[in-house]
């Protein structure tokens, strides 16, 4: 197997698992709703970064994991591979196809990444066409928008400095927000917060709880990963559920501060919009601040088949009404979170290739072998009456 | 030396203080604040921290006087009037100034009195071209 080979089955391996993880994250939700229980936001993620993170360390486990079944430190029978299951349930006889259209079947992955790597005509073409441009177009948008901050942050005016935290004031930004480059952190806020010291000191207690959450980063690595995975709407749904808890993990944490009035932040954030959605009205020629791989305050630009920024801010505001969340204690939440993240690494080694030439493989090798062999020899016979 | 940065506009906010500075003629922070209207209550940090961006934007020009900036405006008030107003022309009208007249008196609840003085700057500008 080619280089080549081995990496587009990972890819493929990473994007049914983050479906699979997706799918799960969103079932373990509606069941916590179901039964009335509701997590507080940085719990929920804290969880989600460390489900991705397991879902991208998948491809080494199962690596690992290859490796210690080739070299007999584990059993052959402790083969995860669902086709390898799904030949031993063919030889016990749970499944009822004619032995061929089976081994058909098992290679079906194998043939479509074969047609994809090598173009071949048809889907293989139209596939491996389709990636191509989208890795392009994707990646070509990423480099704009990594250029774009770049523009944007040296257009701003410098501010303050603190160790590796650069605070800067921009005139066209809509709304706060940060971002990093390779050795600064950076904090931009629209000019016009200065002079509204209450909102100011509120919205840089935000803008550094994201600091500090790692939120940056975070955002940072799901826009590196977006070329890779344009095509695949668990992906998009992710990063919307990310999003979505780090501002509300972000809001709950500046809130918890006792010094910090609840009904002043949410006014707060109420007036940075109003500021937010004036400004991009007012301005000739809009800054295009949206599309840099930052983490903003909140949104004030309309984005496709998302919900809206006006809808988003009220949900914010009454997730920060309600008090009702359950903190559970960090070593119960981690234990918690310990079967999601097992069930994402067994769908992992589940998804890897069969072994050729295991016990069964062969078996099934044998049988289709005979099947072949009896069409064979019944040639020129006379039909059985 | 501070390096500047190259920026056309003002913000809302930059706008007031330079009013203030195009009132006073030059002046320190201090005296900037001193001109707001005081409910505005801002600290004196922000003030200075708005008009060292005014420095960097090349709007204003700054001597040290002791342990104080003094600044002083590098535009007239008319000079930026006319820049927005090109701006606004170009920008938002197409580049057809009569669009952005003919909205102003349409728009706009103009008196008797402004109305003559526009015919009367009229008059004025139609008499020079033709001289």
């Amino acid at each position: 197997m080619t280089l080549l080979n081995q990496m587009f089955d990972v890819y493929i391996d990473l994007n049914i698992t983050l479906a699979f993880a997706a799918t799960a994250w969103m079932a373990v939700n509606l069941l916590l709703a179901r039964l009335g229980r509701k997590l507080v936001f940085t719990v929920q993620l804290g969880f989600l970064n460390l489900l991705f993170a397991v879902i991208f360390l998948s491809p080494a486990i199962v690596a690992v994991y290859q490796q210690l079944l080739a070299s007999d430190v584990v059993p052959a029978d402790y083969s995860l591979s669902l086709a390898d299951y799904a030949v031993a349930q063919y030889l016990r006889g749970g499944i009822a196809i004619p032995a061929e259209d089976f081994q058909t079947l098992l290679g079906v992955r194998d043939r479509f990444t074969e047609s994809v790597l090598t173009l071949g005509p048809g889907i293989g073409l139209a596939v491996a066409l389709f990636l191509i441009g989208g890795f392009t177009w994707f990646g070509g948008r990423l480099a704009v928008n990594f250029l774009r901050l770049g523009r944007v942050l040296s257009a701003c005016h410098g501010w303050r400095k603190a160790g590796r935290v650069r605070l800067l004031l921009s005139d066209t930004a809509p709304v706060p927000f940060s971002a990093r480059g390779l050795l600064y952190r950076y904090v931009v806020i629209p000019s016009d917060l200065l002079v509204t010291p209450g909102d100011l000191n509120l919205v840089l207690k935000h803008e550094f709880q994201h600091l500090r959450q790692g939120d940056v980063e975070w955002e940072i690595g799901l826009e590196l990963l977006r070329p890779l995975f344009f095509w695949n709407p668990f992906f998009y749904l992710w990063k919307s559920e990310v999003e979505r808890l780090r501002e509300l993990a972000c809001d709950q944490k500046v809130t918890e501060d006792a010094k910090v009035d609840l009904k002043a932040y949410c006014q707060c954030l109420v007036r940075a919009a109003q500021a937010g959605f004036r400004k991009r009205r007012e301005q000739l020629a809009p800054s295009r601040t949206e599309s840099v791989a930052g983490v903003a305050l909140l949104e004030v630009h309309e984005k496709l088949l998302r919900r809206s920024p006006g809808l988003k801010l009220r949900r914010r505001i009454e997730a920060l009404l309600e008090t009702d969340r359950l903190r559970p204690h960090r070593g119960i939440a981690t234990l918690a979170v310990l079967p999601i993240a097992v069930a994402v690494v067994l769908t992992a080694l589940s998804l890897q290739k069969p072994a050729d030439w295991s016990q069964d493989r062969l078996m099934l090798s044998a049988i289709v072998n005979l099947d072949r062999l009896q069409t064979i020899n019944s040639f020129g016979q006379r039909p059985l009456r | 030396m501070r390096k500047r940065k190259s920026s056309e506009f003002l913000t809302e906010v930059e706008l007031e203080f330079m009013t203030e500075l195009w009132k006073l003629g030059e002046g320190s922070v201090r005296d900037i604040l001193a001109c707001l209207p005081e409910d505005r209550k801002l600290a004196y940090t922000s003030c200075a921290t708005i008009m060292r961006i005014l420095d960097e934007k090349g709007f204003v020009d700054s001597r040290k006087e002791g342990k104080t900036f003094i600044y002083s405006p590098r535009l007239t008030k008319d000079a930026y009037q006319s820049r927005s107003l090109r701006n606004l022309s170009e920008k938002l009208f197409d580049g057809t100034p009569a669009s952005l007249v003919a909205r102003l008196v349409d728009e706009y609840d103009l008196s008797e009195g402004d109305l003559e003085e526009i015919r009367a700057l009229l008059d004025r500008r139609r008499t020079d071209d033709a001289t």
